[in-house]
């Protein structure tokens, strides 16, 4: 296997026996980039020299005293909302085109403190909602697979690097499913932590009670490693837990035996119907899982519109407050799309805030009463394969409800694992969610379901994706 | 941005709409405010569904969700 394509595992593993150089690693992302990225458009900024001066700085330091942790060399990539010190921090708007952070984001400063090596700025909607838009400082992120298709977004470039070969893991965002839906569509593992576990300091907010800073990479494996470093109290956030962070990669592979699955089966077989494909992963989801010796129950909540609506109107006014004064100031500098969302925030009234926080009171009581009698539930990570990128609707947000939004309102975590590939060849998720703060036991469910099946050994096939271009 | 969206009616008119975006300090284009009025049904219907009506709504359990109240580890 070539070195740009290894996980983050394969390639901690190699480097610690000194197989494998840090720089050498770097250099093949870097050249991965410089020869797909014209096509791709998962980087804003490539940051070269920083690359090469960590990977350089990483492999002396293992050389002398070995890998300080399993992300010690390993080249990632940061969601462009998410603060880097000294390096330009634009969250894909004109507003902040001369955004220069005097200092990391906590996320930011955790990765670098376990050794990873900053490859670059990563695609994203602007300020995290709204795409796929063509009138913002830089071009859409295209989705490896078939670059004439959307990658989800709104951590739309980490989304399209990762598959690429071009990082190993990276960083996304998740107000209402931006970390998922990449996922989803671009073949990889997401994780949405639980809120507060990981901290938001020095990350542009997109809705606050809504936010969340996790992982994604190739497999679950690499994201529970990435998780391990990035999960923590940080008084610079007020949402942060103050908790013990477990060891996430003690029961990581210690199989599906004895797990309780509950199906949450109206959501994707009712409420919001699902592509052939999604619904063929999903049945086999539970066949795998059934033939591993865990315990399949059905599970019913309420319908997926009433998540939808709750998080609708929440996240339209927390987002509208954020970005009223730049919205009132200088209206032209925001995109289209991302408009759009802002004027939302016209028509949501106090009441309508107010009754949506009360109703995701209750349906975060009705979900954890599910979740107090299974240990995960599963449904669809996203309805469909990814669409052409020129066809997403402009009211995508509003007539039809999302698979991810439910958990961002009841904060529990939630991870979308690949589950196979529709009839374009694209990819299709399976989604699984656990009570809050349990990610080792949705790590356990999704690695076990990988290890299962073979989707985690095809990769897009990057020439395919030149010649489209 | 071509639109197919299909309308979902509202009871609300145009001339309402240009209010609740005037009053929010917004200065849009008449096309601009059509648009918008196109897309208010979905507002409406999603509006209604935040106020299903639910057992014991006058609770303090259904009070805003502002924060988690997540369980401390060690604690009871």
């Amino acid at each position: 296997m070539s070195k740009d394509m290894l996980t983050i595992a394969e390639a901690s593993g190699l480097i610690a026996a000194g197989k494998l150089s840090p720089v050498e690693l770097t250099e093949a992302c870097l050249a991965r980039v410089e020869t797909h990225d014209h096509a791709i458009h998962a980087f804003v900024t490539v940051t070269k020299e920083r690359a090469l001066a960590d990977a350089k700085r990483a492999e002396a330091e293992i050389k002398a005293s070995g890998p300080k942790s399993p992300l010690h060399g390993i080249p990632i990539g940061l969601k462009d909302i998410i603060d880097t010190k000294g390096i330009l921090t634009a969250c894909q708007s004109f507003h902040n085109l001369n955004n220069i952070p005097g200092s990391d984001a906590t996320c930011a400063e955790a990765l670098a403190k376990a050794g990873t090596v900053l490859m670059g700025k990563l695609t994203t909607h602007e300020f995290a909602d709204g795409g796929p838009s063509f009138d913002n400082p830089w071009p859409p992120s295209r989705n490896p697979w078939n670059t004439a298709h959307f990658t989800a977004g709104s951590s739309s470039g980490t989304g399209a690097a990762i598959p690429a070969g071009m990082i190993l893991g990276g960083l996304g965002t998740d107000t209402g499913g931006s970390i998922r839906g990449p996922a989803a569509l671009c073949g990889i593992v997401g994780i949405k932590p639980t809120y507060g576990l990981v901290s938001r300091a020095g990350v542009a907010p997109a809705a606050y009670s809504l936010d969340h800073i996790g992982p994604m990479a190739w497999t679950t494996e690499d994201c529970a490693l990435m998780l391990q470093a990035l999960a923590g109290y940080d008084p610079k956030d007020p949402a942060s837990a103050n908790r013990p962070v477990p060891d996430y990669l003690a029961s990581l592979k210690t199989g599906a035996k004895g797990l309780r699955i509950g199906v949450l089966r109206r959501w994707h077989e009712e409420d919001r119907k699902v592509a052939p494909a999604v619904q063929a992963g999903i049945d086999n989801a539970i066949k795998v899982y059934e033939s591993l010796g865990a315990e399949i129950q059905e599970v019913n909540v309420s319908s997926l519109k009433h998540y939808a609506a709750a998080g609708f109107f929440i996240s339209t006014a927390e987002r509208a407050a954020a970005y009223e004064a730049m919205m009132l100031d200088s209206p032209e500098k925001f995109g289209a799309r991302y408009r759009d969302r802002l004027i939302f925030g016209s028509f949501v009234t106090s009441m309508d805030y107010v009754q949506a926080m009360r109703r995701r009171r209750e349906l975060l009581a009705e979900m954890s009463g599910i979740l107090a009698g299974v240990d995960v539930v599963l449904t669809a990570g996203n309805p469909d394969e990814a669409p052409l990128i020129d066809k997403v609707p402009r009211w995508d947000n509003l007539d039809k409800p999302n698979f991810t939004m439910p958990f961002n309102l009841t904060g529990m975590p939630a991870i979308c694992v690949p589950s196979g590939f529709g009839p374009q060849a694209l990819p299709v998720s399976i989604q699984l969610a656990a009570k809050p703060f349990d990610e080792a036991t949705l790590f356990r469910a999704a690695h076990a379901f990988e290890e299962a099946t073979s989707f985690r050994d095809v990769r897009p096939v990057l020439a395919a994706v030149q010649a489209a271009a | 941005m071509s639109h197919t969206t299909p309308t979902v009616s509202t009871a609300v008119s145009k001339e309402e709409i240009a209010v609740f975006i005037k009053r929010a300090g917004f200065t849009l284009s008449q096309p601009e405010i059509d648009a918008y009025y196109e897309a208010y049904g979905y507002i409406e219907q999603m509006a209604a569904l935040i106020r299903a009506p639910a057992p014991n709504r006058m609770s303090y359990m259904v009070e805003p969700a502002h924060m988690f109240s997540f369980p401390v580890e060690g604690t009871k």
